[in-house]
């Protein structure tokens, strides 16, 4: 069995550290959801403990019946990434049937506020008519 | 008793060649119909030129085919209007032959009835590919339902009743929705039919179904079509 030595723990959980303090700034400043925290996560997550627990990483390959832990490593972040880009899939679907729907209501709101627009001009266009005629008969009946 | 309520429905992308001459040949026609073009935001100056002949909703983007439609569904829907009748914005679907869908419903109420280029021979036709596409898709709409007995799927000059514009108006494709609308009508129980009308060759400007989009199309029709079949009727 291969013997992790004690550069390669401080390599991963150094990288580990920071890729985690840089994506929870990132979520503390609502960049990212707390869903997608979890699930990058995983990316500093799986290294470490195939780093930090070897033994464990050996296990899951003999169970998985490969001869690489690393395999086994890579397999489980690509899972992890076809979660991720399946979730943005629907993700992006919903926000398409969204914004397509903002720009049929946004037509049809508009539309509607231009007829509204003219058939008031219209109205007033008549009312003024009217009591313009008014006024003549009016000045007419004074003279 | 008043009067049925039908609206026009006028889908058009960058059709400023074709769409003055159409709203004048409907408006010739001297019959009761409301128009509502739905410019689907146009590059050209479709809008500009549709505008003061009849009344149009403009998109801000360009939603294709199946968005602009359905936003006309809407407007009808919330105008109460009793059918709907969509007609191509590029002058393929001569207004005169409306009356011909308002007969044949008359004669036999659906609630979607097509207008088919394929039940008389002195129709224009389209490319042999797209006429066997639209085979192939009215076949499997045949097998998929079998009280469908259609010829023309890919028509996009239909009439509508006001069970099938408040279906549409929650729901409708978005890419070549003609085919996929009819599943999902039938799917929701709706019935359909088709009654021949004669077509015109575009009078300006180009399809957007060229060169081996008619594939693309086939494959994807088919999809949704047979994914339809699998819908819940409640989710319709």
């Amino acid at each position: 069995m291969y013997i992790v030595n004690t550069k390669t723990y401080v390599l991963v959980a150094s990288v580990a550290l920071v890729y985690m303090i840089f994506i929870a700034i990132k979520t503390a400043r609502q960049q990212l959801d707390f869903y997608d925290l979890i699930m990058l996560s995983m990316v500093a997550f799986v290294p470490a403990i195939f780093t930090f627990w070897p033994s464990f990483a050996y296990w899951i390959a003999d169970l998985a019946g490969v001869a690489f832990p690393f395999v086994i490593m890579f397999g489980a972040l690509f899972i992890i990434l076809f979660l991720f880009v399946h979730r943005l899939t629907i993700k992006i679907h919903k926000l398409e049937m969204d914004n397509r729907l903002l720009i049929q209501e946004t037509g049809l709101l508009r539309h509607e506020i231009e007829s509204q627009w003219k058939k008031m001009k219209h109205d007033n266009a008549i009312t003024r008519g009217t009591d313009l005629k008014n006024d003549a008969l009016h000045s007419k009946l004074k003279g | 008793m008043s009067l049925p309520r039908v609206l026009l429905i006028i889908p058009c992308y960058n059709e400023q060649g074709s769409i003055s001459a159409l709203l004048k040949e409907i408006d010739d026609l001297c019959h009761d119909f409301e128009v509502i073009v739905v410019d689907d935001g146009s590059l050209d100056d479709t809008f500009k030129i549709a505008q003061p002949l009849s009344p149009t909703v403009h998109l801000l983007r360009n939603l294709g085919i199946g968005g602009a439609v359905q936003t006309g569904f809407k407007y009808a829907d919330r105008h109460d209007f009793d059918f709907c009748v969509q007609i191509d914005g590029d002058g393929q679907h001569p207004p005169g032959q409306i009356s011909k869908l308002l007969a044949a419903y008359g004669k036999d109420p659906a609630e979607i009835v097509i207008g088919s280029r394929f039940l008389t021979n002195d129709s224009f036709r389209s490319t042999w590919l797209r006429r066997f596409g639209g085979q192939i898709i009215a076949r499997t709409l045949k097998i998929l339902f079998p009280n469908c007995q259609i010829s023309d799927p890919t028509s996009g000059m239909r009439l509508m009743n006001r069970r099938a514009i408040q279906f549409f108006a929650r729901q409708y494709p978005y890419d070549f929705p003609e085919p996929i609308s009819l599943a999902w009508a039938l799917r929701a129980g709706m019935s359909v039919r088709d009654t021949p009308i004669k077509m015109r060759a575009r009078q300006k400007g180009q399809g957007s179904i060229v060169g081996i989009k008619p594939l693309a199309y086939i494959l994807r029709v088919l999809g949704y079509i047979l994914l339809s079949r699998l819908k819940r009727r409640s989710l319709l």
